[in-house]
Formats: structure tokens, C-alpha cells, sequence
């Protein structure tokens, strides 16, 4: 309660209450763009689909590097609309994923992705002409549910080319697969499956663009061959295939979370810095002691390492069925934090298992979360990247590191096993909307989640920046939603923040004056420990628009 | 006096014994008699022209070389009586043969046993059948193993007393012995066997019997157990000879059994056995000898020391005015009609090249051949044609789709199976697509599937539901699809008429017993053996990954089923040793070519092919076991077994039966009819009126479906099944998948309405650009329409009389064009385009 008084106490930065109105959603609503992406220095025509474009009025883009013009908007049925308009990629732009949104006279859009491509020849759509220089690019649409579009290819004996395809809407989970015209005995025609592959992996989070590598032993013609798991299509259903002469690096097969803080995932990097970021999120300029990194011994070895908190302990489960260990010399009783990364390959293939065993042996402490269902039935194991506890005697103890299978194993399979003290702080915090659209004197809820990583108890304020004329911010406290413990939830606290929601009430004055294009507000928290503010930690840059007033 | 001689000369070979041996032989023809009191049953095989055998035993006069080391006993059993050797010379039927019996530790006094001495006569008299104290819960509180699996708790219950539970291994009541040390003559088991008390079971053996005499001293001695049971003195298999049995009516045929120890030594067991047939109207059994009933076949199941073994018994007709031997192609033929020779079964002729040609595309490829191939092929002189086609067919890519769809079938590939995900159903398939395009050896894929860890596409069918299946019915399913037995019984109780015990069950079902998956937001299970000793979280709630035994609440360890417990360390993957052991036991591959053997012929040579038992013996023991050794010896090459098979001549035989041979179901004699399977038949439909299905997912009643599979994709190309929809392709029975599909090929009252108004026949009769609509608009005559469809439909030309109907039928409609679609709505519908045959 005292950390829910002190939000509202002390992060009023800005105020003025105006009338909430109920009047029904034209906001626009996007969903692709056709084609995916554009080259450098290239000026070209996009379909961008979606939901009340009518009024549309401007492209807006995350990022700078690239501009674009409403050319028209045509409504077609079952309410939706195409909007054309003209994109300039300029020179300087670098290749990667862009973030483009439409505003109309309604307010500004959901975000959709938009690529700057390499500078290649592009081909659009699926035609009898071969692709035989590479690399090359293809934009391509999968019209209708259960379509397969076709693209020759002409290759040389021993070839090897990268096919990448990339998906231009969510939910559009593309297979890629190359064929060959060998026909068979019922078919002469029959095109024949050489080689196909969706994803790397399919898991939470991953992309699910399609990628695979592929050597053609004979020279000839072949067919990529691009379509939707399950046989999805339609007019969203875009997508940018690349075809490289050789084998480009592999995808990451992090998952692809938001670029915030998320110190909750095995994939995030603990750099040299990472005890100095954590502290200055508890409003700590710097940790007390520096990172020692150590290396574990295989199991079974006549002399296993002695470590030390804070400490961090490096290898690679090289082969199934190993385990490393090492001993962590404790002085004194305390609050740990043990961390794991897994800066190669990572969940689902590599499953890094840690515990931590007391001197007499006994395990103490796992990143195995274990809970029962509700039916008490079914254990449940989950591997956290994040565990506290406390040890209340000091003592040597063992850490012991292997994967959860017995049958996998590799170079890729690296660790980093990090043991510190705790480090009271804010941890991952999340915003209830990506973008705001306020009419005149009508006042908007946004809902700030943060979570509490161990046992901080500072004041956290909450502020928005950057707000445009006649906009306020003012923040409020919600009703702590009230959940019953799990009855077989297990120790929760050791694997789970404490979370805590706080709400901002964004205000357009009746006189605030219309935009034409979003302005991006910053959400920033910033703890208060003993009496001091920390630094400002970013919590989400936000699209706004104000609207112009309803005719009445 | 030469004319009665001449009579007698001519009526001995008509109602004596029949025509004369071309020889006799003794089996054994070699044995060794082990200690005192030990005895061989001999028997006196005749083998006569046409290849078959007979008993004369009864009819043999009996020599010994030396009568001094044993003495021979009225029907061919020879008892020892001093250590030596002796040849034993039997004459019957004007011809002689003979056999060399050692004689050993006769001085040795044979240690009292229980399972030999007191347990055999359980077994003899039937009191440790499954019908009565071996039941499932025993009979009347008395509770014996079955077929003396058991020995020790058998004795117990007889000596100790009370009364057995199947739930729990607590005794029920008072324990009250089953025998009087006082006065053995008022012992429980004598008084009830004998109907000296009433007895459920009537009387078994009379006072003063052989075996009463038996137990009365046993139990005046003082009721001893004996030495235990060691590895060593432990029967491990029972050998019956012969395994086939031929009779004419009213003949008879001793049964010699034979007991293997684990210490390589053999015993006569025929004193020991119970004998008793399947089909009594066919064979009757009594002490070992059968006699012939009406014609037909029938199995004897033999059980002693806890196991069972079987001969098949036939009761032939007469003999064959001209039996016509086919060619042989390979082993297969050998067995196949060896055994329809002494069965007297005439085999039908070979196939013709239409019947060979649509039979073994559906069979290697679950595709019609196109009517240019049926043409190409049938105007071939080529004498090597047959052969090329296999070895073409086999290396199309649609043997690749239509074997991944069988395995799919088996190895359960479906959406609900495979952990609600549709993803995963697709790693699963992808894993046996590739398996099955690679020839991957089969032990190698079982060894990957039982041994499934991480995220890897066999780990999926750890998650049906999406959890965890129970260890036993992973275990019952594993045993199912790979040693094709079915131990589920064993789950609860020990199995009633086969030698599983309950804890054979629970000690396979261990090694499944810390599988586990990892995650539980149904989008991230990584599957892992938990360590057995590791807590890994557990110390944070109440639940334990240990598996304990149903009834004995003991804590399980994995046990193979001759009972030994793994040793490994606890990290280890124990399904792996499971895997390994599973693969090297003849279960593996006797199983495999059982299963590949029904596909081509519609039954397996033990029917069903997950249903080997010792009351369910194969058709062909020494078939199977060839097969069995042949895939082993090939690296479980799964298609080198499909080749041998359909090279067989056996396969290439044709469907027409002959008078001899149309009731025969079980000995190949002719081809049997197989109904299309329900995805090979949508498929077939589709080929012949040129119009693929269009799949699409969600129900039915769904008016908006999210997928659909890309056009021209066939029903056996289906990846998830139970996702795409098809009122067809359920009502022709596609499984779902949930369990181990059974599909039986029995037409309903749904196919039938469907030919008549479903969507699969009349919508692509009427499409316009359907092959009737394409050959019409090419300007085709009637002729080269029927012509064309029936080699499209039953891969052959149209009979001239068949097209003179069809053209009549034609012309008399006043609608040319309606006509032709009835004419080929009736091929659709018809037996022939239906089944395989």
C-alpha cells in the first residue's frame, strides 16, 4: 500500500480533468503492406490495407530514413480499404525492419512492419520467367486460402543459395519449400519435393519466417515454392522472399522480444555492465563489487573451482549428458539472485537446468519452477532464467549446470550462470496501449504494469514526457487486483516479480489544439530510494494524435 | 488263395491305413535322459508322397539296442533305468527308423520340486486355467498364477491359506492352510479335487490316482517347497512338435513337448503340459494326443511352468486328384504352399497382369495407375515386367506419401495426439516423412521414438492432449505397435490367458515412468526423463515423479519383462536401454513383417497383427520366422521386407478362387478382396473423375474455414487429419487417431446414402471440367469413354459384353450425357472399384 500512495502522491506532474466521451471507434486499423519493403534511394508504390484509411492523411514512420505520401484510398467490401501511396527509401536509410503507422482524421494506427532491403533486382508476384541471378528478391502474395505460388529458378551443379522468406502478416506463419519438375511414373508433371523447411524452431516468441539452405547437387530448373501452414491466403497474406548465392548467417533464434527491459528472459545479454544496469534501475549508481567470471569443472573432476559471489560462471554443455560444477563459497548468510543466460542456442533446444546444493548435498535452490494444476494432478516444471532465495548459513555449496535432456548437447549449447547478491530494483514494466488518439476534453486511461524485482520497496513516480499544447498527464492508483495464492503453486516468489499497476489519465483540454501527424510521448518511471530520485527508466514511447473537435 | 490276397492287397490302401510312408523317422532322433525316473516320449513320424505326415506311434514295434539302461513303456515313452546308452529301433509300416538316447545321473535322486512335482498337476488338471484358480481373481478365494507363472505364490496359497485380492496384496480372511500336515488325506486340495467336499470345479482327479498319490505324499513330507527357482533351472520356452499337425478324419496325433532351460538343457515336458484346443468340433486333445474332428483348422495351446506354446492342427479333406504346384519365387512360396499342399488346398493361378498391375500400385502407393500406364503395361512382352514395375513403383514419390501415411496412421500423427498443436503434428510427420523417404532402418526409428528427448518431432507423441500420457498406456502402446502384443489386461491384474503378470506390466511401464515435459503454456514442452533421485523443484510442492506398483505399492524400478531391473544411473534416459532391448528381441521383428505382411494380404499371419498370443498363433510359424530372421538380417529394412513380399509368387496369385480353395481365408490360396482404405479410396474417386478434393479446415457447421490445403493435395498427403474435414473421409472410416487406429473396411448404411447423394461422387460427376466433361468436349465415342474410364477405375479394357451393355444402357436414354455419368456413378459404386483385389 505505501508503494501505491507514493505513485499517486508523488508522480503528478501534470493535471486537468476533462469529460470522458463513449462515441464509437473509427481509429484506422492497418494490416499489411504490399509490397514488404523498398530498397535505398528507391521511390515506389505500396498497398497498405486495413480499416477506415478514408481519411487517411499522412504514413508516419518510427524511424527516420524513410517518407511517404497518401496517393489514394479505395474502399472495397466487408469494410475494408487499400490505401496506395508512394515510398521513399532514402540512400542513407540503413536495411532492417521499419515501424510505419497511418494517421487519418481519426486518429493514428496500429504499427505494421515495413523492410529497407538490401539493393537487389526485385521481382513482383509469381511468373513463368526463372530467377538464374542471384541474389535476388521476389515480393510475393498468397491471394487465396490454399495457394502455392510458384517461382522458377534456374541453378548451377553445386550451388548453394539462401532462401529467406518474410512474412508481412501476423498470423501469415510461411513454408518454403523447393521443387523439381522430376515427375514420376503416375505424373510426369509432378513437381517433387527437394527440400522444405518453415521455421528453424517453432516457440513462443520466435520468428516463424521461413528460412532454409539449400545445395543443388544438379543443375537445372527448380520451383520455390512459398505458401501458409495450414493453407492460409488472402490479401494480407504478403510476403518478401530472398534468395542469396551463398549461406547468410543464421537466424537468431532468440526470440524476438520488445527492445525494453526484460531481465526475465534466458536471451538477454549480461554483459560486463549488466550488476551496474540492474542497480541503476533501483536508483544505485553502481553495484558494491565487481564480476569475477570463473569456468565449472565436469562433473566427477578431482578439483572443482571455488567461486565466489558476485560471480559468473562461463562454459558450454559440449556433449549430452554433461554436467559442470562448481562450488560457491558463502560468508555469510544472505539474499541471492542467480541468473542464466544462453547466449547460443537456447530454449527449446538447450534447456539449461541449475541448482544449487547445500554442504551436505541436498538440492537448496533450482531455476526449476515446479507448481502442481489445479486439479493437483500434474506437477509442472518450468525453467526460469531468474531465481532468488536466501541462504542462511554460510558454507560451501555446489552449482551444479547441465541441460534438462540427456541426449542433447553442442557447441552452441553456452551458459552464463551469474550469482550475486540482490539487487533491490524495477524490473520489466509494460504499457496497456502503443498508441493514443484524444478527442477535445476527452480523457484517455493508460495502464502502467511494473514489477518489483526483489524485494524493492522504493517509491517509483511515473511521468509523461513531451506531450503536445492542451495535453496533461496525471497519474492515479488502481484497485490492487486481488488474487487468491495458487493452492499448489509452489515457491512463486522465487521465479516471479512482484507486480504492481498504476494508471495514467492522459487529458486533452477542450481547447487543445488538433495534429496532423502523431507526436511520440514518453512514459519514464523513475525510482526513489531513501529520499533520492533516481535516473529516468523509459517505460514507452507512445504515438499520440490529437483529433479535431466532432462537429457537433 | 491269390484272389483273397490280391483283395486284401487292394482294400488295405483304402481303408487301412492309407497308402505307405516313403519313410519313418523318430522324434527326437536324439535326447538325453537326465536323472531318476526320467522318461522321453518318442514319436514315430511317417512321411508320405504328397509330402504329408502322419502319427505311428501307435502302430510301431518298439527294439532297443541294450535293454538294459531303459525300458521302452507302452506308447513310445522310454524310461531310464541305469546310466548308458541305447538305440531305439521302431518298425511300423514295413519300414524302420531309429533314434540314440543317452542315459545320465540315473543314480541322482531328482530334487523334490514344487512347480515339477505338485505344480504340473495344477497345470494337467486345469486348476491354473484361466477359467478357473488362474482367473483374474481366482475361483472360490483359492487364486493360482496362471499356467504356474508363479510357482512360489501358488504355494503359498496352498500351504499358508486365505484368500487373494486383486486390488491390494494384503490376504483377505483367516489364513487357513489348504493342506492337514495331521492327516494329509483331509488336505482342502484333495478333498476338492477329488469331489470328496463339493468343488466348483467338479471332480479332477480320482482317490488314489497317480496324482493323488502325488500330493498325499507331499504334504505327509511335510509340504516342502524345494530349492527355488534360479536363472539357471528356469524353463524358458516350451517346443512343440510338430507345429503343424495334418489329420484325415478321424486321425490322431501325439503332441511332444519340450521344455528349454536356461541352462541349455531340454527336458520332456509332454507329462507336464496342458493340452487343449481352440475349435473342439475340429481337433479334441487328450494327454497330449489330438483327434480329428470336421474339416477345418484349429490351434492347440500347450501350457506348462508358466508358459504357452501352440501347434496348428488341420483336418484335411481328401487328396487331391492334381495338384498343381506353382513356381516359386522366393521363401515365401515355400511355406505358403508347402502348407496348402498338406492342407490339401489347391493354390488359384497366378494372377492376370490388370489384377497384378491395380494391386500392387494401391498396395505400394495407394494410387490408381493412370490408363496410359495400364495400356503401356499390358501391351508389354517384356517377361521381367512385373519385376520393373515393383522396382518402379517402389522408387515413385507417391510410395513415399502413401508409406508416411501409413505410419502416420500407426505412429499416430495428428493434431489432438501430438499436444493440440498443429505445429507439432507437423514435426512429428515431418519426422516419419523423412524416415520413410530415407529407408530408414525401422529398429533406428523405434530407437528414436521410444527414446524421444527435447523438442525433436518423435517427442511429440509423448503429448497426447498435451500432457503426459500415463506411463502404462505409453508403455501398452509402445508393445502394441512394436512387439504387436497387448498387455493392457496386465495393468490391472495379471493377464488372463497369457503368461503377463502384473509385474512385468509395472516394470515396463517404469521406464516410462519419469518421462516428463518441460513448460506448461502449451507452447514450450521440452520432453525429459526426470531425474529419479534429483528433486529439480519437487521439494516445492507435493508431487512425486515415482511410479509404484498398483497392488503391492512397492516403488517401481524399470524391469525387462524376464525380470531385470536396469541398472544405469539416474540421469540416464532409461528408455533408451528400452529401446535397445526392444529392437534385439524377436518380438521386434516378428511384429514388423506381421504388420507389413496384413497390409498385402488383409490379415496378418497372427490376425490381428497386435494381438500375438499364445491362443492367437500365426497361420505360418516357420513363415513368420523366416520373415522375422530375413528383416533382421537385412537391417529392418522395411523395404526390402515389401519387395520379397510382392515378388512372392503367394502375392502375385489372383483373386478368383476355385472350389477347392474359396472357403480358405487363412492360407493364401487366392487373393483376398481388401476395401480401399477411406483416404485411398477419396483419392481413387478423384483420379477417375479427374477432380481433386478440396480440404479445408474447421467443422463443418463453420462457415468461415482459416485454411485449406493447396489444390490437388490427396487425402494421404494429409499431415494433420483431424483438422481437415472430411464427411467422406469419416464416413469411410479415417481414424482419428486418439488410439491406435483399427480400420475395418465394413461398408455402412452412411457410404451407401453417400454414394447416392454425397458430395465426393456427384459433385465431380457434374464439375464441368470433370474427365467425362474433357473426353466429351475432345469429341470421344462412347467406346473410347467406357474404354477410358475402366482402365481409369479397375485398371483393365471393358469385356465385350460389359460394353455392349454399357452401350445399350447409353443408347435407350433419351439424356447422352446423364447416361454416361450413371455409367460411371456405377463403376464408382462397384466391388471392384472399391476394393483391392
Amino acid at each position: 500500500m505505501i508503494q501505491t500512495v507514493s505513485i499517486c502522491t508523488l508522480a503528478v506532474l501534470s493535471s486537468g480533468l476533462g469529460a470522458a466521451t463513449a462515441e464509437p471507434s473509427k481509429e484506422p486499423k492497418i494490416t499489411s503492406i504490399f509490397p514488404l519493403g523498398g530498397q535505398p534511394g528507391r521511390t515506389y508504390t505500396a498497398q497498405i490495407r486495413g480499416r477506415d484509411l478514408k481519411t487517411a492523411r499522412g504514413i508516419w514512420f518510427r524511424e527516420p530514413g524513410l517518407r511517404a505520401r497518401v496517393v489514394k484510398v479505395e474502399s472495397l467490401e466487408a469494410s475494408s480499404d487499400i490505401l496506395y501511396a508512394e515510398v521513399t527509401v532514402e540512400e542513407s536509410a540503413p536495411i532492417g525492419r521499419r515501424a510505419l503507422r497511418v494517421a487519418t482524421g481519426e486518429g493514428v494506427s496500429n504499427e505494421i512492419e515495413l523492410q529497407v532491403l538490401p539493393v537487389l533486382p526485385v521481382h513482383t508476384g509469381p511468373s513463368d520467367a526463372a530467377l538464374s541471378h542471384f541474389p535476388v528478391s521476389v515480393d510475393g502474395r498468397l491471394e487465396k486460402r490454399g495457394a502455392v505460388n510458384s517461382h522458377p529458378l534456374d541453378v548451377l551443379s553445386g550451388q548453394t543459395l539462401t532462401f529467406e522468406v518474410t512474412s508481412g502478416f501476423r498470423g501469415f506463419d510461411p513454408l518454403i519449400a523447393i521443387a523439381e519438375k522430376s515427375g514420376s511414373w503416375f505424373d510426369a508433371e509432378r513437381l517433387n519435393r527437394v527440400a522444405a523447411n518453415d521455421e528453424p524452431l517453432y516457440f513462443p516468441g520466435l520468428s516463424q519466417d521461413a528460412r532454409l539452405v539449400h545445395r543443388f547437387e544438379k543443375a537445372g530448373r527448380y520451383w520455390i515454392q512459398i505458401s501458409a501452414f495450414m493453407g492460409q491466403g488472402g490479401p494480407d497474406y504478403v510476403y518478401h522472399l530472398r534468395i542469396t548465392p551463398m549461406v547468410t548467417p543464421s537466424p537468431d533464434l532468440h526470440p524476438r522480444f520488445s527492445g525494453f527491459w526484460d531481465e526475465r528472459q534466458f536471451t538477454r545479454a549480461m554483459g560486463s555492465g549488466w550488476m551496474a544496469r540492474v542497480a541503476g534501475r533501483g536508483g544505485v549508481e553502481k553495484p558494491a563489487a565487481e564480476v569475477e567470471s570463473f569456468r565449472a569443472a565436469q562433473e566427477g573432476s578431482a578439483a572443482i573451482p571455488v567461486m565466489s559471489p558476485p560471480g559468473i560462471v562461463e562454459g558450454r554443455i559440449a556433449k549430452p549428458g554433461e554436467t559442470h560444477v562448481i562450488q560457491v563459497k558463502i560468508d555469510k548468510a544472505q539474499d541471492l539472485t542467480i541468473e542464466i543466460e544462453t547466449p547460443g542456442a537456447t530454449m527449446p533446444r538447450f534447456n539449461p537446468v541449475v541448482r544449487l546444493m547445500e554442504p551436505g548435498g541436498n538440492e537448496i535452490v533450482t531455476n526449476v519452477y515446479t507448481k502442481l494444476n489445479n486439479n493437483g494432478l500434474y506437477m509442472m516444471k518450468m525453467i526460469q532464467a531468474k531465481t532468488t532465495f536466501s541462504l542462511s548459513a554460510p558454507g560451501v555449496y555446489t552449482l551444479h549446470i547441465r541441460d534438462i535432456t540427456t541426449d542433447r548437447g553442442g557447441e552452441d549449447f553456452s551458459y552464463r550462470v551469474l550469482v550475486r547478491p540482490q539487487i533491490p530494483h524495477i524490473g520489466k514494466m509494460t504499457c496497456s496501449t502503443d498508441h493514443l488518439n484524444l478527442r477535445p476534453g476527452e480523457t484517455r486511461t493508460i495502464s502502467v504494469t511494473l514489477d518489483r524485482e526483489e524485494e524493492f520497496s522504493g517509491v517509483v513516480t511515473l511521468a509523461v514526457e513531451d506531450l503536445p499544447a492542451g495535453v496533461t498527464a496525471i497519474a492515479a492508483m488502481e484497485k490492487p487486483v486481488e488474487r487468491p495464492p495458487l493452492p499448489n503453486g509452489g515457491k512463486l516468489e522465487r521465479y516471479t516479480p512482484k507486480p504492481q499497476t498504476a494508471s495514467l489519465l492522459i487529458i486533452a483540454a477542450p481547447d487543445a489544439t488538433a495534429l496532423e501527424q502523431p507526436v511520440v510521448v514518453r512514459v519514464v518511471a523513475r525510482p526513489v530510494v531513501n529520499g533520492k530520485l533516481g535516473v529516468p527508466v523509459r517505460v514507452a514511447d507512445i504515438p499520440l494524435m490529437v483529433l479535431a473537435r466532432r462537429p457537433l | 488263395m491269390r484272389a483273397p490276397l490280391l483283395l486284401v492287397a487292394l482294400i488295405l490302401p483304402m481303408f487301412g491305413a492309407g497308402p505307405s510312408p516313403v519313410s519313418i523317422r523318430i522324434e527326437p532322433r536324439a535326447a538325453t535322459l537326465r536323472g531318476n525316473g526320467a522318461s522321453q516320449q518318442l514319436l514315430v513320424i511317417g512321411t508320405y508322397a504328397d509330402g504329408g505326415e502322419r502319427d505311428l506311434t501307435g502302430e510301431a514295434a518298439w527294439k532297443l539296442s541294450d535293454p538294459s539302461p531303459a525300458v521302452m513303456e507302452s506308447g513310445g515313452r522310454l524310461a531310464a533305468v541305469k546310466n548308458g546308452a541305447v538305440n531305439a529301433t521302431a518298425s511300423a509300416a514295413g519300414r524302420t527308423a531309429a533314434a540314440t538316447l543317452q542315459i545320465e545321473d540315473v543314480q541322482a535322486v531328482r530334487e523334490f520340486r514344487f512347480s515339477r512335482e505338485i505344480g504340473s498337476i495344477l497345470t494337467r488338471q486345469g486348476c491354473n486355467g484361466s477359467g478357473c484358480h488362474g482367473g483374474v481373481k481366482g475361483r472360490g478365494g483359492f487364486k493360482l498364477s496362471p499356467g504356474l507363472l508363479n510357482p512360489k505364490d501358488d504355494y503359498e496359497w496352498i500351504v499358508k491359506g486365505g484368500s487373494y485380492q486383486v486390488l491390494t496384496a494384503e490376504v483377505k480372511g483367516v489364513r487357513t492352510p489348504r493342506i492337514d500336515a495331521q492327516d494329509p488325506a483331509k488336505s482342502l486340495i484333495l478333498l476338492k479335487a477329488t469331489g470328496s467336499i463339493s468343488h466348483g470345479g467338479g471332480r479332477r482327479f480320482a482317490i488314489g490316482s497317480a496324482e493323488y498319490q502325488t500330493i498325499m505324499k507331499w504334504v505327509a513330507a511335510g509340504a516342502p517347497y524345494g530349492p527355488e527357482d534360479s536363472r539357471e533351472n528356469r524353463v524358458t520356452a516350451l517346443d512343440v512338435f510338430p507345429r503343424i499337425v495334418t489329420l484325415e478324419r478321424e486321425g490322431e496325433h501325439r503332441l511332444l513337448i519340450t521344455a528349454r532351460f536356461a541352462d541349455g538343457t531340454k527336458e520332456d515336458f509332454s507329462g507336464q503340459a496342458l493340452c487343449s484346443a481352440n475349435d473342439k468340433s475340429v481337433a479334441t486333445v487328450n494327454s497330449c494326443v489330438v483327434k480329428a474332428g470336421r474339416l477345418g483348422e484349429t490351434s492347440v495351446l500347450v501350457r506348462a511352468a508358466g508358459l504357452a506354446a501352440s501347434a496348428t492342427v488341420g483336418v484335411i479333406g481328401p487328396t487331391l486328384a492334381a495338384y498343381r504346384d506353382p513356381p516359386r519365387s522366393n521363401f515365401i512360396d515355400g511355406f505358403v504352399f508347402d502348407k496348402l499342399r498338406r492342407f490339401r488346398i489347391p493354390p488359384s493361378a497366378s494372377s492376370s497382369d490388370q489384377e497384378f498391375l491395380r494391386r500392387l500400385c494401391l498396395d505400394l502407393t495407394g494410387t490408381l495407375p493412370p490408363p496410359e500406364r495400364t495400356r503401356e503395361f499390358l501391351a508389354s512382352k517384356d517377361p521381367a515386367k512385373r519385376r520393373k514395375l515393383i522396382d518402379t513403383l517402389m522408387g515413385t514419390p507417391e510410395f513415399v506419401d502413401y508409406w508416411t501415411y501409413r505410419f502416420d496412421d500407426l505412429f499416430r500423427v495428428g493434431v489432438f495426439p501430438n499436444g493440440i498443436n498443429a505445429k507439432w503434428s507437423q514435426m512429428y510427420a515431418d519426422w516419419v516423412r523423412d524416415s520413410i523417404a530415407a529407408n530408414k532402418p525401422y529398429d533406428q526409428m523405434a530407437r528414436e521414438r521410444i527414446a524421444a528427448q527435447g523438442y525433436d518431432g518423435p517427442t511429440r507423441h509423448y503429448l497426447p492432449y498435451d500432457v503426459i500420457g500415463p506411463a502404462g498406456e505409453t508403455m501398452a502402446e509402445e508393445i502394441r505397435v512394436f512387439f504387436g502384443r497387448r498387455l493392457d489386461c496386465a495393468q490391472c491384474h495379471n493377464h488372463p490367458y497369457e503368461a503377463w503378470s502384473q509385474d512385468q506390466f509395472w516394470g515396463l511401464a517404469a521406464f516410462f515412468g519419469r518421462v516428463f515435459k518441460m513448460g506448461d503454456t502449451g507452447a514450450e514442452y521440452v520432453v525429459f526423463d526426470h531425474p529419479a533421485k534429483e528433486a529439480m523443484g519437487n521439494g516445492d510442492v507435493n508431487g512425486s515423479i515415482k511410479l509404484f506398483h498398483p497392488r503391492t505399492k512397492a516403488e517401481l524400478k524399470p524391469a525387462l519383462l524376464d525380470g531385470t531391473v536396469l541398472q544405469g544411473s539416474d540421469r540416464e534416459n532409461p528408455r533408451k536401454a528400452l529401446a535397445e532391448w526392444m529392437v534385439k528381441h524377436p518380438y521386434f521383428a516378428e511384429a514388423a513383417v506381421n504388420r507389413m505382411w496384413s497390409h498385402f494380404f488383409g490379415r496378418g499371419l497372427v490376425d490381428p497383427v497386435d494381438d500375438f498370443r499364445s491362443t492367437n498363433p500365426p497361420t505360418h510359424p516357420e513363415l513368420l520366422d523366416r520373415l522375422a530372421v530375413d528383416f533382421r538380417d537385412h537391417r529392418h529394412d522395411l523395404r526390402h521386407v515389401i519387395r520379397t513380399i510382392v515378388s512372392s509368387t503367394t502375392y502375385q496369385l489372383t483373386g478368383r478362387p476355385l472350389t477347392g480353395n474359396s472357403d480358405d481365408r487363412t492360407n493364401y490360396s487366392h487373393a483376398m478382396p481388401r476395401a480401399l482404405d477411406a483416404e485411398v479410396m477419396m483419392d481413387a474417386i478423384s483420379a477417375v473423375t479427374g477432380l481433386s478434393e478440396t480440404f479445408t479446415t474447421g467443422l463443418a457447421d463453420t462457415p468461415q474455414s482459416t485454411g485449406q490445403a493447396p489444390a490437388g493435395t490427396r487425402a494421404i498427403t494429409l499431415r494433420q487429419p483431424d483438422l481437415f474435414y472430411s464427411r467422406f473421409l469419416d464416413i469411410y472410416g479415417r481414424p482419428n487417431r486418439l488410439t491406435l487406429p483399427e480400420r475395418s473396411g465394413k461398408a455402412n448404411l452412411n457410404q451407401a446414402l453417400h454414394m447416392l447423394a454425397g458430395s465426393a461422387y456427384q459433385d465431380k460427376l457434374a464439375a464441368p471440367d470433370s474427365r467425362l466433361h474433357r473426353l466429351l468436349k475432345e469429341g470421344r465415342t462412347d467406346d473410347e469413354v467406357i474404354e477410358q474410364f475402366y482402365l481409369a477405375a479397375y485398371a483393365r479394357f471393358p469385356e465385350p459384353g460389359e460394353s455392349k451393355a454399357i452401350r445399350e444402357l447409353i443408347a435407350s436414354s433419351s439424356n447422352h450425357e446423364e447416361a454416361l455419368r450413371d455409367f460411371v456413378w456405377a463403376l464408382l459404386c462397384s466391388r471392384e472399384f472399391s476394393e483391392n483385389h
